[in-house]
């Protein structure tokens, strides 16, 4: 055995035994990450948009007051005409609804419970253009922190424009 | 060939106890469960003197108070991996206030840290170690049944070449 050999033996065995020590080092103090605002950003839009193309698309059967149950009852505004129309009787309903329901009660239907983080929390706006006050308004007071939105518009049976603004953060 | 196995393994023993030992013994002088963290993601990249970015190691020390301006680890409940950011504010209830560097605004969980969710405050920072960790979780384990079949080829192959050059002399 030569010395240069012994010697480049004796640099990867410290380099190994190194990293031995600095990778057990760290993974008993484990990883940390600075979530990032992007990634949550997608995140909470995405379910954003999804809770909008729920509302737009699936035709709704669900109580006016709670409890849900899953499984046999759905969210959801669409008029049995079909996209992009919404069923105002629907659209009263999910009021009742949200009117009586903690915001929480409909995480799982949202989608929005046990995400990263903890849950996710929600706020829905439906307006008809020409009224004044939001037809229906649903979940909580917005954060003024990071949120997803989605804007949806539709129509009525009757023709009048609806703007569906949704928020998750 | 049995002593050199055997010495690797000591060394790989060794390199294993001493990790622990210097964990628990900062640990206890730091007075925090989380003495060495590894940063994995980059939102607290910035120009500010105590920056740092993805693959760097953190020290943290454990603080009965914590103030504007601290860069802290705390764990938000229900998530396994640790969030490092910035005091930026000290609430009248005595919860914090924390925004990563990089981050444009806040995230929903970051308007009330409690003082419990804290692991300590980065008191020293070195570059790039982290790397370890970054390289083995998200490189090498994955890759593990490449990396294990290509080190027995070429065990193979060494005593393949060892032996017919054995037999040619």
């Amino acid at each position: 055995m030569r010395t240069g050999q012994l010697v480049f033996e004796f640099l990867v065995a410290a380099v190994l035994f190194f990293a031995i020590v600095i990778y057990i080092l760290t993974a008993l103090g484990s990883a940390v990450v600075t979530a990032s605002e992007q990634s949550q950003f997608d995140v909470r839009n995405a379910n954003a948009i999804a809770i909008g193309e729920l509302l737009m698309k699936q035709r709704g059967s669900f109580p006016k007051a709670p409890p849900l149950a899953m499984g046999t009852d759905y969210l959801g505004l669409a008029a049995a005409s079909g996209y992009p129309t919404l069923d105002p009787n629907l659209i009263s309903d999910l009021d009742d609804l949200c009117g009586t329901a903690n915001p929480a009660d409909l995480y799982d239907f949202l989608n929005l419970h046990d995400k990263p983080f903890g849950n996710y929390h929600y706020n829905i706006t439906l307006s008809i253009e020409g009224e004044t006050l939001p037809r229906l308004k649903c979940g909580e007071q917005p954060l003024e922190t990071v949120q997803g939105t989605a804007h949806r518009l539709g129509r009525l049976p009757t023709g009048e424009l609806v703007i569906l603004d949704i928020a998750v953060w | 060939m049995a002593d050199s196995l055997r010495a690797t393994v000591m060394y790989v023993v060794l390199g294993v106890v001493l990790a622990f030992a210097i964990n628990q013994g900062l640990a206890t002088a730091m007075m925090t469960d989380k003495p060495i963290v590894a940063v994995e993601s980059n939102s607290m990249a910035g120009n500010r003197p105590d920056s740092f970015s993805r693959g760097d190691i953190l020290f943290l020390q454990g603080q009965e108070q914590y103030k504007v301006d601290d860069i802290i680890v705390y764990s938000v409940p229900q998530q396994s991996t640790p969030i490092v950011h910035r005091i930026i504010k000290i609430n009248q209830d005595g919860t914090y206030q924390t925004k990563g560097d990089a981050n444009a605004g806040q995230l929903p969980f970051e308007t009330s840290v409690k003082l419990e969710w804290i692991h300590g405050k980065v008191v020293f920072i070195v570059p790039y170690l982290g790397f370890v960790k970054i390289t083995v979780t998200e490189y090498i384990i994955p890759n593990a049944v490449v990396i294990i079949g290509a080190i027995i080829a070429l065990v193979i192959a060494t005593f393949g070449i060892e032996r017919f050059v054995g037999r040619k002399e």
